[in-house]
């Protein structure tokens, strides 16, 4: 698992959940500006530990609130 | 062609241009006569508007201020509305009506003051009534906008200066001008204050007494204030002024009103004070002209004029509603207390007693008898007070 | 002093910004920021002086404790107990200034008891500065804020575009900019790009917003005055309160964002068309920003992790549930600061309920496979209406001053008259007489139907489909955090697009006419609706 793949993963669900192009979507802009509410984010958080086998916070988000910053966490912890 | 400076360049010139030219139509024209740059004939010399805004006592400051009269007449609203200086007899030449709205005595006695100190002032006609002597009625913000305050007039009056209201104003008062027509001065008001708004005869009537329950429940007999009257009174003795007291008429559902909210053996007190200070003022000099007090605010014919029905366009003679009486009530109030004729009738017996220490308690028991008369002969107004009673209470 | 009035407009602006650029311009930096905060400790002590020691306490009590808990060599223990006590300093003061007597008087209603309510003005902007500042007490305990000194720390809280009603700013968003030297040089484009906002704010409020409340004023006045409304006059009433405070606060917000501009500091941005989402979640984070930036931040969090503590079913669904609970209880907090009484929790507690069901719809949707379908135009336009009205009755609860008020307007609104409209409209659609709907005409003073309703249609049509102001000016940086390119344009905005504002001369006309409109509708005594939060 590398960085680039949880980035994408997490470009992709915004994108999905949005409907943000994907080419729009940068990697240090808050998850809230694409317009993921708190709802979003915490189902965000539940799909995130099926698809990790992980254990999160489910305001995870709120600490982490870029794709940047929540990749980085998310490396760390994965590996 | 974008430049932020190309944009500057055209919005700051423009709307401080158009932000001049405004404030300079309103201040020339001067519809509430606040800045009194130039009063021209045909234009704005007259000014209708000057007495019916929120500013009264800063116009009559400044009247105060150019005129030099020699006669003044103080009082609330009521003496604003009633008592038209130009039939008062002694000096009648030269008299200017100082009543204003919501005054309390102690604005009375600085106004008054103030007066002195510019001019040579010769008699006062002092309209009593219990809301001088009330709490609640502090000294009004007006005051301090106004040259009784000595405030710079210019710079405490610029409100509203830039706005569509003021200017409505002006082009009213140009207009008024244009059709030749005359306002009045002298600070007294002579026509139907409420004319402007088309409330008629029955339903403002009702509307005014709810109103005066309202104030009424909340403010209460202030005795602090008759300190000011007493050095009113002192300072007219001392200098040669001419007094003259009388307690103001109301109708009757006025003192039903009172009765209701608890103040009437308040008004009764005041009455007492009042005669205690005149007494102790006449007393001390005993070699002026002594000082009679008049009351007008038994249940008189005048008193208990009917009020007619609701719908009905049959106008009050005496009454605009409870508290405010009509100019010909002050022309009787006049005729009484001068010995003179003005009006052609003849002025109804029971209008206007003095009363003095003797005769007070007489007076007021004689007071009591009547309301219970009023309440047998008028029961259906009787009861329409206390259901504005029961309203105005279920209200809070 | 406010915005809106001729000493603001025409002394205090011009002079402050005088004075700060010939300081600033002339390489007196420090001079300049000095300049400022005093003019900003003026324009609060215009209001009522005897606070302003409330104020600078409140600065220099934060400002302590944010040195200690920005320095390492501090234990962790020493800085904890110093964010536990600067927190709750902090709350207590707000507390005891905004809910002193809301608590005494619930009590005494509650147990019958008799204590006395005490004579408590409210210090202005103290719900204001009390957040902002708990915000960086919190950032500085988690090492984000970096220590720049007392005097900015001061314009940091105190700047008088942001100090009275918001938005509520970071810490990390002011002090970096006063540190940037560029913001002493004058430079037209702030000016041009300024005075645009603020007039356009300053129209909102004087033409819309006081224009609006001719008609809101007077029916929740009846109301109170136990007058029996119809169902239409109630409506009309409840729509023109919601125009009046969204024009309200929209026209605040550009005041505060346009007059910071002109000293070239830029404010995030505070409300960003919240009408135009399709959903209630949508809708707050659009509405009042900053305020719902901070309570996600500094509250969303530790409600959570208490809520997380509760079984509610299945991990899953727990977590979903609680989810819903903390939308709730977040909601019901906004509602108390908004106001200390249980008109305001209500409101608080419907638009937590309001959230709660929408984000249960959102994940019914989800389980029934509609997992990443994005809503159909048709069902954002759904949403949108639904979410209106809704905001509109939770609205009568924040407007009306107590409960039997709010019922007084609530129950004509819900029919319980019958369902009438005006006598005027009898002519035209008088067949509707069939299916009950009847023709009575108002009953509040001085109310013209005819005028309210042309009002009425004519704001909800520019909330829905005029640019927003930043939008107008989206590429001169309106606002600082604002990103023209994460709105998805609707085909009207591109339409909009076409005039967007440029800084020309005929711009310059356009907008110095809007101007002068503005300001000859300025009425005496037109305070914001969000100065008494």
């Amino acid at each position: 698992m590398s960085k680039e793949e949880i980035q994408t993963w997490l470009v992709e669900y915004v994108n999905r959940e949005t409907g943000t192009d994907k080419a729009k979507i940068e990697l240090d802009v808050a998850f809230d500006r694409y317009g993921m509410d708190s709802s979003a984010a915490v189902g965000m958080t539940g799909d995130l530990e099926d698809w990790l086998s992980l254990e999160l916070e489910p305001t995870i988000v709120y600490d982490y609130p870029t794709i940047a910053e929540l990749s980085e966490y998310l490396i760390e912890r994965v590996s | 062609m974008t430049s932020p400076k190309q944009f500057l360049k055209v919005y700051l010139p423009v709307t401080l241009l158009a932000f001049l030219s405004v404030m300079g139509f309103n201040v020339f024209v001067d519809p509430k006569d606040i800045f009194r740059v130039a009063k021209i004939d045909n234009f704005n010399k007259e000014k209708p508007l000057a007495y019916v805004n929120n500013s009264l006592r800063v116009v009559k400051s400044l009247d105060l201020e150019n005129g030099n009269y020699n006669t003044l007449i103080l009082g609330t609203s009521r003496a604003f509305y009633g008592l038209d200086p130009q039939h008062l007899p002694p000096k009648a030449d030269n008299a200017y009506n100082l009543g204003m709205t919501q005054m309390g005595m102690e604005e009375t006695y600085k106004i008054f003051q103030f007066s002195r100190s510019r001019m040579n002032i010769e008699a006062v006609v002092i309209a009593l009534d219990f809301e001088l002597f009330s709490s609640g009625n502090d000294i009004n913000e007006d005051f301090y906008k106004s040259r009784f305050s000595n405030r710079n007039i210019f710079l405490s009056n610029l409100d509203g200066i830039l706005s569509t209201q003021y200017v409505r104003d002006a082009l009213e008062t140009i207009a008024f001008n244009r059709e030749g027509k005359e306002a009045e001065d002298l600070g007294f008001y002579s026509e139907d204050p409420y004319s402007l708004r088309y409330i008629r005869y029955r339903k403002r009537f009702d509307w005014v007494t709810k109103d005066l329950f309202s104030w009424s429940k909340d403010s209460n007999y202030n005795p602090a204030a008759l300190q000011f009257f007493e050095d009113l009174v002192i300072e007219c003795l001392e200098n040669d002024i001419d007094l003259y007291v009388f307690i103001a008429p109301s109708h009757v559902v006025y003192w039903e009103v009172l009765q209701k909210t608890g103040h009437f053996s308040s008004v009764e007190q005041w009455k007492r004070d009042i005669i205690q200070v005149l007494e102790k003022a006449n007393q001390k000099y005993p070699h002026q002209p002594q000082i009679q007090l008049w009351d007008f605010s038994g249940y008189n014919s005048i008193a208990m004029e009917e009020i007619p029905e609701a719908g009905s366009d049959t106008e009050m003679q005496w009454y605009y509603e409870p508290v405010h009486y009509t100019p010909a009530v002050g022309n009787l109030i006049y005729e009484r207390i001068f010995q003179i004729d003005l009006v052609e009738e003849p002025i109804p017996q029971d209008f206007g007693v003095t009363i003095d220490a003797e005769n007070i308690e007489a007076h007021l028991q004689q007071i009591r008898r009547d309301r219970e008369r009023y309440r047998d002969n008028y029961p259906e107004e009787v009861e329409r007070v206390e259901r504005f009673w029961k309203e105005v209470q279920a209200e809070n | 002093m406010l915005f809106n009035s001729y000493e603001f407009i025409f002394l205090f602006l011009p002079i402050v910004l005088l004075g700060f650029y010939l300081l600033g311009g002339n390489g007196y930096a420090r001079s300049a920021l000095v300049w400022l905060l005093a003019a900003s400790l003026f324009f609060y002590g215009w209001w009522n002086p005897s606070y302003l020691w409330l104020l600078v306490f409140s600065i220099a009590f934060n400002y302590v404790l944010g040195l200690i808990l920005g320095r390492e060599t501090f234990s962790d223990r020493v800085r904890r107990l110093c964010l536990v006590v600067g927190v709750l300093v902090n709350l207590s003061l707000l507390g005891y200034y905004k809910y002193f007597n809301f608590f005494v008087g619930s009590v005494n209603d509650v147990f019958g008891t008799g204590f006395d309510l005490k004579e408590i003005l409210l210090p202005l902007a103290i719900s204001f500065f009390t957040f902002q500042q708990i915000a960086y007490l919190v950032d500085t305990h988690r090492g984000k804020t970096k220590e720049r000194g007392f005097l900015k720390y001061c314009l940091f809280v105190s700047f008088f575009p942001q100090l009275i009603a918001g938005p509520i700013v970071h810490y990390n968003e002011i002090v970096p900019q006063l540190d940037d030297r560029k913001i002493f040089k004058f430079k037209a484009e702030d000016l041009a790009v300024g005075l645009t906002i603020f007039t356009l704010g300053l129209f909102k409020k004087t033409v819309f917003a006081d224009g609006v409340s001719d008609f809101a004023n007077p029916v929740f006045q009846a109301a109170a005055q136990g007058t029996d409304l119809t169902f239409f006059e109630s409506w009309l009433g409840a729509f023109a309160f919601q125009l009046q405070i969204y024009f309200d606060f929209s026209a605040y917000s550009d005041m505060a964002i346009g007059s910071a501009r002109l000293f070239g500091i830029l404010l995030p941005l505070n409300f960003n068309s919240p009408y135009k989402s399709s959903n209630i979640s949508q809708f707050w984070n659009r509405n009042h920003m900053t305020l719902t930036r901070f309570l996600r931040d500094y509250l969303s969090k530790p409600t959570f992790s208490v809520l997380r503590f509760l079984p509610l079913g299945d991990k899953r669904h727990s977590r979903q549930r609680q989810l819903y609970l903390s939308s709730i209880v977040i909601m019901v907090a906004s509602g108390i600061w908004h106001g200390s009484g249980w008109t305001f929790v209500v409101w608080g507690l419907i638009n937590g309920v309001y959230l709660a069901l929408y984000q249960i719809w959102r994940d019914v949707r989800k389980t029934l496979g509609k997992k990443f379908a994005r809503p159909t135009r048709a069902e954002e336009l759904l949403g949108n209406l639904i979410m209106l009205v809704a905001a509109v009755i939770s609205l009568v609860f924040f407007r009306a001053q107590t409960f039997k008020d709010a019922i007084a307007m609530l129950k004509p609104m819900l029919g319980s008259d019958g369902i009438s409209l005006p006598g005027s409209l009898e002519k035209v659609v008088g067949f509707l007489g069939a299916v009950g709907i009847q023709f009575k005409g108002t009953v509040t003073p001085g109310f013209s139907s005819l005028t309210a309703l042309v009002w009425v249609v004519g704001l909800l049509a520019i909330i829905w489909f005029a640019p927003s102001t930043q939008q107008w000016l989206q590429e001169y940086k309106p606002a600082l955090d604002y990103d023209p390119l994460l709105s998805s344009p609707s085909p009207i905005d591109r339409l909009w697009k076409r005039v967007q504002w440029k800084p020309t001369p005929l711009w310059g006309a356009i907008v110095a006419a809007i101007a002068i409109v503005a300001v000859i509708s300025i009425r005496p005594q037109s305070e914001f609706l969000y100065f008494q939060f």
